[in-house]
């Protein structure tokens, strides 16, 4: 007959889609964002996976040409603004998370950056629950356009089928994370976090 | 659920105003004792359907419903408060009438079609639009169609409107007749609407005359083929 609320613990309803207790919806609502999603066709998702590979394809040729040419590129660049992206590369994880292993202990979240320069960026976002659900909520790997310190993702699938958009801040020794979801799937029983900020762990901060 | 809900109300909540309070139908705004936070809560007879279809969907141009239920023949429904003004009293009456100018009617009339757009991808007809039901959030000036207790989910070839329900003078001629209402009864009464936002006063007393003029005029034809046939449609000459 009842049950809890997720947000603030709560006895309501067993069919109650709102908490009266503290306000939140408790059912996920769909937006015009879905109703858009429908007319996505083979044809137009065939468009972008040829461009994310030819994209793929830059980015390894980008990096390719730094290697081999760094003074060269360094010549090239904005000194005044330029920021030194590579020192971005690696996981980093929410505050909580000491060891690689303690994501999946008290559960947490952690943002991957593979590779990254002054126009795109591949990167992954993930939240774990703690044990022993250890549910996870996962971007895989996605693509971002790189505006100075910010990168813009929009992220198509977290897992649980659900979608939306996003920010990462590059803050010299953190990153500042933001999601919003434009599409929840009803079923989703686990999400990315809203909003965090990550650390690189010392282990990877050393070299 | 609807006892329950009632009782949590009453001890969480507590009264604002009333804002509408006929034999059929109560509309009140609460406050969370605690979260300082509003409420609307529509109680009225009849069926509910058309608020359990909106409560799984969501749209920048309408308040948000939070929860719908049923007992016996009522129906209680939990909405998203918007703190602003009805276009209604925006536009002041009378003496007070204070008339827009085209390009903002076409901006607000472009909103109203982005939700009417969305609403009709889900077959429901709101069938009510007029000042009263629009307001104009405050603080994002964002339009937001209020007010679904007229619409029913739209089915094609039901045999014909039974009750009337909207309000006159915005209503399409094909709202009082025979024939089913469609998609296009909404149509007209949004060219009612900008003509009264322009001159105050029903296209019929006084047609306005501008730019606006020819759109008007087609979204009143009392024939719903000669009208434009989607909201796409008409925010897409208002541009």
């Amino acid at each position: 007959m009842m049950k809890k609320c997720k947000y603030c613990g709560k006895e309501i309803h067993e069919n109650a889609s709102f908490c009266p207790y503290c306000m939140n919806k408790l059912i996920d609502t769909e937006s015009i964002f879905k109703k858009k999603r429908n007319y996505l066709n083979f044809k137009k998702i065939l468009v972008i996976c040829i461009t994310l590979i030819i994209v793929v394809f830059l980015c390894i040729l980008i990096v390719c040409v730094k290697k081999n040419n760094p003074e060269n590129v360094k010549s090239t660049e904005n000194t005044d603004t330029a920021i030194d992206y590579s020192a971005y590369i690696g996981t980093w994880y929410s505050k909580e998370i000491t060891e690689p292993d303690d994501i999946y202990k008290d559960g947490g979240s952690a943002v991957q950056i593979f590779s990254i320069d002054d126009r795109i960026a591949e990167i992954s976002l993930s939240t774990v629950q703690s044990s022993p659900m250890n549910r996870v909520a996962t971007t895989d790997k996605i693509y971002g356009e790189v505006n100075g310190n910010v990168i813009q993702f929009h992220f198509q699938n977290d897992g649980w089928m659900s979608s939306g958009d996003g920010t990462i801040t590059l803050l010299n020794d953190t990153i500042y994370a933001e999601v919003v979801y434009t599409y929840k799937d009803p079923s989703a029983l686990w999400s990315l976090d809203h909003a965090n900020i990550f650390y690189l762990l010392d282990s990877e901060t050393s070299d | 659920m609807y006892e329950w809900l009632e009782q949590v109300l009453k001890e969480q909540y507590q009264f604002v105003k009333c804002l509408r309070n006929t034999d059929k139908n109560e509309i009140v705004v609460l406050e969370h004792k605690t979260l300082k936070k509003r409420i609307i809560k529509r109680s009225f007879s009849g069926n509910s359907e058309v608020y359990k279809k909106l409560l799984t969907l969501k749209h920048k141009n309408m308040p948000e419903i939070l929860e719908v239920t049923e007992f016996e023949d009522k129906s209680l429904v939990l909405e998203e408060y918007i703190d602003g003004k009805t276009l209604h009293e925006l536009l002041g009456n009378g003496d007070n009438f204070n008339d827009l100018k085209e390009n903002q009617v076409s901006e607000m009339v472009c909103e109203l079609c982005d939700i009417l757009s969305f609403v009709h991808s889900f077959n429901i007809i709101h069938r009510d639009i007029k000042p009263e039901n629009i307001i104009i959030e405050k603080d994002t000036q964002t339009l937001k169609l209020i007010d679904f207790d007229s619409s029913r989910d739209y089915k094609k070839y039901y045999p014909r409107d039974t009750i009337y329900l909207g309000t006159p003078g915005y209503a399409a001629p094909e709202q009082y007749g025979d024939t089913s209402t469609d998609f296009r009864a909404d149509i007209y009464s949004a060219g009612v609407m900008m003509n009264v936002m322009l001159t105050g006063k029903f296209p019929q007393v006084q047609l306005h005359h501008g730019k606006l003029q020819n759109i008007i005029e087609k979204c009143i034809q009392v024939s719903p083929d000669k009208r434009f046939q989607t909201a796409e449609e008409l925010k897409r000459s208002l541009k």
